[in-house]
């Protein structure tokens, strides 16, 4: 597992998730990307495959901007509850810094059954 | 109106239709709020319940329900409130320890009352599902998972100092269901022996929590050596063959009193495997016949011999594991 900094906080607006972290840094992700990167057994497949990945992303862009609740998973991850759409991913702090950091959170990996 | 099938689908309204979808859609909406304020009891329970501890072991019989009984008496005789969670479904043993064998489970306005056991440990376990305890529980994954939330957000613990969880060996769903289900958990306690079998599966517990990211509190060492008592002349010296071929010396002492500790598996290897990989080694835990009848009787040594070799060394471990838990109280993520 890579080392990351510790999630200090996360701020909710309508549009964004704005991360903070114990080193200091902070970023600004739209929640329309979380939600893309949703590592649920559902989504997860759909990135696999370029046209289906992008059904995927249309999708997620014609739902209404919402604020989501959310609740930390552990003390490894969060889980965020949409109005509508997805809300079983359960995603990994690694993850999250990866798609802040605008990396792949899937590492380029093909979805596997249970390999999270 | 007709009462046949097809008239479900025609879109048209009929006597008994409407009614129909009408209790399924009540079920369905009963169902996801039933679902809802489960999501809502867990998370309250950070605030009621104040430090979550689960006990896992890589290997069984390890005596890792034992040391998670033990953990709540020693707790609980250091005055705090203390519950204790048997996740283990297929093999419940802990009521049997607790003294609380044969009881069942008090339900009111819809919450499970825990049933107080010894020093007011109020327990919990699959066991008071039970009619007798020679029946199996055989289930599915889906359904284990259910019940165990069901035993984590259906409970009426009240306000806790410590929740202790006892799991079934190994790494599977159980464990996994209940850090994904149970916000704010402190931590692991890994019980082994010191047998290379028990470590390695300890390692493999250790690699577990590390993935999950729940932090190890410590490994602690159960059956870690047997100690012989005797008598004989004042000052002299005892010479005892040890298991593995060793030989372990002692001189009585001056009312002829002599005792000596022997290594029934190994010497130190839970310490070793703890430093090994990092994490804190909690303590050792004697080899006492005394546990294995009290579990039997259901009076826990720490019970019936509040100051013996077991209940102290129990009082350790519960000192470190103390000392970790002041570390790891450091506050979650603030979410705005």
């Amino acid at each position: 597992m890579s080392e990351i900094p510790k999630l200090i906080e996360l701020e909710r607006t309508e549009k964004t998730a704005i991360l903070r972290w114990g080193d200091g840094s902070e970023h600004t992700v739209p929640w329309k990307e979380i939600r893309y990167y949703c590592p649920c057994a559902r989504c997860s497949p759909s990135r696999d495959e370029e046209g289906r990945a992008n059904e995927l992303r249309e999708l997620i862009k014609s739902f209404r901007s919402e604020k989501p609740s959310v609740k930390t998973v552990g003390r490894y991850a969060l889980a965020f509850e949409w109005s509508q759409g997805c809300s079983s991913g359960i995603h990994k702090f690694e993850r999250l810094w990866d798609i802040a950091n605008e990396e792949d959170p899937d590492h380029g990996k093909p979805y596997v059954h249970g390999a999270w | 109106m007709s009462d046949s099938p097809v008239s479900h689908h025609s879109g048209i309204p009929s006597d008994k239709g409407p009614e129909k979808a009408s209790d399924e859609q009540n079920a369905q909406m009963e169902q996801a709020y039933a679902q809802m304020r489960r999501k809502l009891r867990m998370t309250q329970l950070s605030e009621k319940i104040r430090h979550k501890i689960m006990v896992l072991s890589g290997k069984g019989g390890v005596g890792k329900s034992t040391v998670a009984t033990g953990l709540a008496l020693s707790l609980a005789q250091q005055g705090h409130k203390v519950g204790l969670l048997d996740i283990d479904i297929t093999g419940p043993n802990v009521p049997k320890m607790m003294g609380l064998g044969g009881q069942g489970l008090h339900v009111e306005d819809g919450l499970i009352h825990p049933t107080v056991g010894h020093l007011g440990v109020k327990v919990i376990s699959m066991a008071f599902l039970l009619e007798d305890e020679d029946t199996p529980v055989v289930w599915r994954g889906p359904i284990k998972l259910g019940a165990i939330q069901q035993f984590i957000a259906d409970v009426e613990w009240g306000e806790l100092d410590y929740l202790i969880l006892d799991f079934p060996p190994g790494t599977s769903d159980e464990p996994l269901t209940v850090t994904q289900s149970l916000p704010d958990i402190d931590g692991i306690v890994i019980v082994t022996t010191p047998q290379d079998v028990a470590l390695l599966d300890s390692r493999k517990s250790i690699s577990f929590a590390k993935t999950l990211n729940v932090p190890v509190l410590g490994v602690v060492e159960n059956m870690s050596g047997f100690t012989v008592r005797g008598k004989v002349e004042p000052n002299t010296k005892v010479e005892l063959q040890a298991p593995g071929g060793k030989n372990v010396e002692t001189i009585s002492d001056e009312d002829g009193q002599w005792s000596a500790t022997l290594d029934i598996f190994k010497q130190g290897g839970g310490k070793d495997t703890a430093e090994e990989l990092e994490v804190p080694f909690l303590g050792a835990l004697p080899f006492d016949p005394g546990v294995v009848r009290g579990g039997d009787d259901g009076v826990h040594r720490i019970v019936a011999d509040p100051e013996g070799e077991s209940a102290l060394a129990f009082a350790k471990v519960v000192e470190a594991l103390s000392e970790q838990l002041s570390e790891e109280d450091e506050p979650g993520i603030n979410i705005i």
